[in-house]
C-alpha cells in the first residue's frame, strides 16, 4: 500500500463508536449511568459526569468482562468555561482493550472522589492534578503537594488563567545602562506577557 | 513505626527510629530526587519519596508553542531515549492530522529509536554497576559504546543529546550517505559491549548478592502500581506495545520479549540486557529492508500544522516503560493541552513498597534498578 | 628616601658598591623589580645605605613626588637618553676595569686587604642560583594559583540534562582527569560546582547551602542554557531565570547541552580566570 492510499482523512469532532465496542460493554454494565461514547483517534471515549465517574471506574475495574486492571494515564484539563476533566486512560490485559473515561469536574467546586481505592496508582497522579489544576479528590489517603513546593500552592500552574512568567533582566543595572537592558524587553511592549494570557 | 517490644530482652535493647534524608544533592539519586527513610536499626520501615526538584513544566510550555516547536521539549523531558519520545509525540500528532509518513522514514525512525535504547540500557548498566560499587569501571565501559552510537546520531540530526529529528509525517532531512554501513558497524560494536557487561557483572558473586531477592515485585502489584517496561517483564508478565499494541512498522520485525521470572533487581537487570541484543536484532532487520531511495516526508506537506479537533492518547515503549502523549487539539496550531504521561513516575511510586523491609544500601539497589529519569518524573 | 636624596651631589657611586650590594642582597625579587622601573632612575643606588635595603623602601616615588614631565614626552613615550649606570641596581657593562679605591666604610667586599691592582668583576648573580641551580623563580601567589587550578575537583552534582553531557566528559572519550579534574560527591572538600540544568525555584535553597558548604576559594561553572538565563524553560514561573540570581557566577558555558568539548573549554577559561585573579583570591 502506498502512503497516498494509507493517508487517512482528517478525524471528523464526533463520530460514534461502532457496534461491538468497549462502550456497549460500559452501558450494559451501568445501564442508569448516563454516559456519551465518541470514537477517538485510538480509543473509545466515555464522557460522564464526575458524581459517577468513581462508580464508572470501579464497576471498570471489578466487572470481568470489563477487567481494566491498569491505569495507564490520569490527568486534568482545563476547558475554561466549560469546566475541569479528569482524564482516565484504562487498559486491560486481560482483555486487551482500552477505553478512555472523562469525568466532567464543576470549575466552582472542583471536587471529585479519588481513584486511590481502586488502583494505586492513581495515588501520585491524583496528588499532580491537584498541584497544577486545584482538582480536589475526595477520599485520598495523603493529599500533600508532590511536584511544587508546599508554600507555593497560591495559584495552579496548569490553568488555562495562569500566564507565563515574564522575562527577567539578565544581566541588572552593573554592566551600564546599555548592557544591562540588552535582551531585555521592556514591560508594556506587548511580548513581556503572553498575549493570549493577556487578553484575559 | 517500631516494632512493639515484646519481650524483656526486646524492651531492654530497644531502639529509637532514626530518619535518614538521602538527596536532592546525592550521587546515588541519579539527579534531583529526595527520599527520606525511617530506618530501625538497618532496616528501612518507612520510605518517604520527595520529587519535584525538577519540575519545570513542559507541559505548560508544549500549550504556547507551534507543534513542531514542541518536540524540543520532548527530547529535554525523556533525555536518555530522546528519540522514543520524539517518536511517541510525532506519531500522536499525525494521528490527529491524519499525516503518513513514507515508508523510507519510517525504517530511519525506527532504526534510531532502537538504537536509542540500546544506548539508554547502556547507561543503565552503567550506573547501576556504579551503584553497587563497581567504582567507574562499569561507567566507563559502557560510556565506551555509548559514544559510538551517540557520533551516529550526531552524523545523523546534528546533536549529541537533543536531536529534535524526527517530524510529523517523517524526519527533517535525509541520513548520511553511509548510513546502513555505520549504523551496522555500530551493531557490531554495541553487541561486543553488551558481552563486555555480561562479562563484568551478570555472575559476580558480590553483584548477585547485592541484587537477588532485592524490592521483589508481584505482577500483581506492579499492574496495580502502574509499573511498565522491563519492570514489568522483570515480574514475569509478557507484555510489550511493540508486539501487544504494534505501532509504527514494528509489525513487520521478528524479535523475542524477555522475561523475567522473580521480579526482583537481578532479573530487571538481565532483561534490560536481553533487550539491547533483541533491539539489535530489530535494526539489523530494519537495515536490510530499509530501501535506499524514496522521499522522507510525504508530498504536499502543509506549512502549518492545524490538525482537527479531537484527542488522541498516543503510546510508545519507553526503554523504561510506557510512555504516553495525550495531545486535545481544538484546531489551532498549537496543542490546546499536551500531558505526558512518563513511565519513570509511574514506576518511582512503586518505590516505597519494594523498598520497605529491606537494608539501606538496598534502597540504593533498588533505586538505581528503577531507572528513573528525573526530568521526566517531574517534567 | 629623604636621607638619600641629601647624599647623592656628595658620593658618586662606583661601579663595585653597586655589584657588591646586588650579590650581597637577599631580596633579589624586590630588587629586580625596582630597578625595571625608570622613573628610579633620579634616585640614588641603595647601596649607600648600611644595610641592603629591603623592598619596600626602595620603592619608586609615588606620582605626586615625580617631577612633572614634559608634555612631549608623554605624547611620543619616549625618554630622554640616559647612561646605564644611571640606574641603580643596574651593572653597567663588565668592561670596567675598576680600579679599587680605599673606602674603609665600604659595604660587602673589604676592599683594602686587596692589592691594588686591576680586579675583574662577574657578572652580578643572585646568590641562591649560585647554590640552588634550576629553581624557577617566581611569586608565591602564582604558584599557590597554579596549584589551585591543576587540580581542581568538582562536585558531583546533575541536575537535568546536561548532567549526562558532564559525565561523558568525566568517562573514557574525554578523560577530564587530563586536567587534574576529578569529581567528588561531597561540597565540604570541592573547588568546583558545576550548575548543570534547570534550576527551580524548589531546588534553588538546595543549590546556594551546596555552594555554602564550600571551602574557600571556590568556583562556580554554569554549565548549559537552563542554568544561565533559564534557557528553554525560563517562561516558566517556576524556573529560576538563570543560576546567578542565587550564587555567582564565574564561567557560562553556553548550548543546550553543551558539548563535552565545550566544558572542557569552560575549565581552561576557569583556569585561565583563576591565574588572571591570583592577587585576588583569598
Amino acid at each position: 500500500m502506498s502512503p497516498e492510499e494509507r493517508r487517512a482523512p482528517a478525524q471528523p469532532a464526533v463520530v460514534a463508536p461502532p457496534e461491538g465496542s468497549v462502550a456497549d460493554l460500559f452501558k450494559a454494565a451501568l445501564p442508569d449511568v448516563e454516559m456519551t461514547a465518541i470514537q477517538g483517534a485510538l480509543d473509545v471515549l466515555l464522557i460522564v459526569d464526575g458524581k459517577d465517574a468513581h462508580r464508572v471506574l470501579e464497576t471498570a475495574k471489578h466487572h470481568p468482562a470489563l477487567a481494566f486492571d491498569f491505569l495507564r494515564n490520569l490527568c486534568g484539563v482545563d476547558y475554561e468555561a466549560e469546566g475541569f476533566e479528569v482524564v482516565y486512560h484504562l487498559y486491560s490485559y486481560k482483555h486487551r482493550h482500552n477505553v478512555t473515561i472523562r469525568a466532567k469536574v464543576p470549575r466552582e467546586d472542583p471536587r471529585i472522589q479519588t481513584a486511590s481505592d481502586i488502583w494505586r496508582a492513581a495515588d501520585w497522579h491524583e496528588r499532580e492534578c491537584r498541584d497544577m489544576f486545584g482538582i480536589v479528590f475526595e477520599g485520598h489517603p495523603n493529599l500533600v503537594p508532590l511536584l511544587l513546593p508546599e508554600d507555593m500552592l497560591d495559584h495552579f500552574p496548569l490553568r488555562k488563567d495562569n500566564p507565563l512568567a515574564p522575562l527577567e533582566e539578565w544581566q541588572g543595572e552593573a554592566l551600564g545602562p546599555e548592557m544591562g537592558r540588552a535582551g531585555h524587553i521592556p514591560p508594556g511592549s506587548g511580548f513581556d506577557v503572553e498575549p493570549s494570557a493577556e487578553g484575559e | 513505626m517500631a516494632i512493639e517490644p515484646e519481650t524483656q530482652v526486646e524492651r531492654e535493647f530497644e531502639t529509637q527510629d532514626l530518619f535518614v534524608n538521602i538527596g536532592p544533592q546525592h550521587p546515588a539519586t541519579h539527579g534531583v530526587f529526595r527520599m527520606v527513610l525511617e530506618v530501625d536499626g538497618e532496616v528501612v520501615r518507612n520510605l518517604i519519596p520527595h520529587i519535584g526538584y525538577m519540575h519545570r513544566g513542559g507541559e505548560k510550555l508544549s500549550e504556547h508553542m507551534d507543534y513542531r516547536q514542541a518536540i524540543g521539549y520532548q527530547d529535554r523531558t525523556e533525555y536518555l531515549s530522546q528519540f522514543n519520545a520524539e517518536l511517541c509525540y510525532v506519531l500522536a500528532v499525525e494521528k490527529l492530522a491524519g499525516l503518513v509518513p513514507p515508508e523510507r522514514a519510517e525504517y530511519i525512525r525506527i532504526i534510531l529509536t532502537e538504537l536509542n535504547r540500546v544506548s539508554s540500557h547502556f547507561m543503565f548498566l552503567g550506573a547501576f554497576g556504579t551503584d553497587l560499587g563497581v567504582f567507574g569501571t562499569s561507567f566507563t565501559y559502557a560510556f565506551r559504546e555509548r559514544e559510538h552510537i551517540l557520533d551516529l546520531f550526531e552524523e545523523v540530526s546534528g546533536d549529541r543529546l537533543m536531536y529534535a529529528y524526527f517530524r510529523p509525517g517523517g524526519v527533517a532531512w535525509d541520513v548520511p550517505r553511509d548510513f546502513k554501513d555505520r549504523v551496522r558497524w555500530v551493531c557490531k560494536q554495541a553487541l561486543v559491549g553488551a558481552d563486555d557487561m555480561d562479562k563484568l557483572l551478570t555472575d559476580n558473586e558480590i553483584f548477585i548478592a547485592r541484587t537477588r531477592n532485592i524490592g521483589k515485585l508481584s505482577i500483581e502489584d506492579a499492574i496495580d502500581y502502574g509499573v511498565t517496561g522491563p519492570m514489568l517483564r522483570a515480574s514475569g508478565m509478557k507484555f510489550d506495545l511493540r508486539r501487544d499494541e504494534p505501532y509504527s512498522i514494528y509489525d513487520r520485525f521478528d524479535f523475542d520479549i524477555p522475561v523475567g521470572t522473580n521480579g526482583d533487581c537481578y532479573d530487571r537487570y538481565l532483561v534490560r540486557l536481553q533487550e539491547i541484543r533483541e533491539s539489535i536484532r530489530i535494526v539489523e532487520q530494519a537495515v536490510e529492508q530499509m530501501p535506499d531511495e524514496g522521499p522522507i516526508l510525504p508530498e504536499r506537506m502543509p506549512r502549518m500544522l492545524r490538525p482537527a479537533a479531537g484527542e488522541v492518547y498516543m503510546r510508545c515503549e519507553d526503554p523504561r516503560g510506557e510512555y504516553g502523549v495525550y495531545i486535545i487539539s481544538k484546531g489551532a496550531t498549537q496543542p490546546y493541552r499536551c500531558r505526558i504521561r512518563s513511565p519513570s513516575f509511574c514506576n518511582l511510586s512503586a518505590l516505597k513498597h519494594m523498598t520497605v523491609g529491606h537494608f539501606v544500601a538496598d534502597a540504593v539497589t533498588i533505586l538505581g534498578a528503577t531507572d528513573i529519569v528525573l526530568c521526566s518524573v517531574d517534567r | 628616601m629623604e636621607v638619600n636624596e641629601e647624599r647623592q651631589p656628595e658620593q658618586p657611586v662606583s661601579a663595585e658598591e653597586v655589584a657588591a650590594a646586588a650579590e650581597a642582597s637577599p631580596e633579589d625579587v624586590a630588587g629586580e623589580r625596582v630597578a625595571q622601573q625608570p622613573e628610579a632612575g633620579a634616585q640614588p643606588p641603595a647601596s649607600r645605605d648600611p644595610q641592603p635595603a629591603a623592598a619596600g623602601q626602595e620603592r619608586p616615588p609615588r606620582a605626586a613626588e615625580r617631577p612633572p614631565r614634559p608634555p612631549a614626552q608623554a605624547t611620543t613615550g619616549e625618554r630622554p637618553p640616559r647612561s646605564t649606570s644611571d640606574v641603580p641596581g643596574r651593572v653597567p657593562e663588565p668592561a670596567a676595569v675598576a680600579v679599587a679605591q680605599p673606602r674603609p666604610e665600604s659595604v660587602g667586599v673589604r676592599l683594602e686587604n686587596l692589592r691594588l691592582t686591576p680586579v675583574e668583576i662577574e657578572q652580578p648573580k643572585a646568590l641562591y642560583r649560585s647554590v640552588l641551580p634550576g629553581i624557577l623563580q617566581v611569586p608565591a601567589d602564582f604558584i599557590i594559583a597554579a596549584a589551585r587550578k591543576s587540580s581542581l575537583w568538582p562536585m558531583t552534582f546533575g541536575l537535568a540534562c546536561c548532567a549526562i553531557e558532564m559525565i561523558a566528559t568525566y568517562m573514557s572519550h574525554h578523560d577530564l582527569d587530563r586536567f587534574g579534574i576529578v569529581p567528588w560527591p561531597s561540597p565540604r572538600q570541592c573547588d568546583v560546582m558545576i550548575v548543570a540544568g534547570t534550576v527551580t525555584k524548589k531546588m534553588a535553597p538546595a543549590v546556594k547551602l551546596l555552594y555554602q558548604q564550600m571551602p574557600n576559594p571556590k568556583w562556580v561553572i554554569s554549565m548549559g542554557a537552563c542554568a544561565t538565563n533559564g534557557g528553554p524553560y525560563t517562561r516558566y514561573d517556576r524556573v529560576l531565570q538563570g543560576v546567578d540570581k542565587i550564587i555567582p557566577v564565574d564561567v557560562y558555558v553556553p548550548g543546550c547541552p553543551p558539548r563535552p568539548e565545550a566544558l572542557i573549554d569552560g575549565f581552561v577559561a576557569l583556569q585561565n580566570k583563576i591565574m588572571e585573579e591570583r592577587s585576588r583570591v583569598g
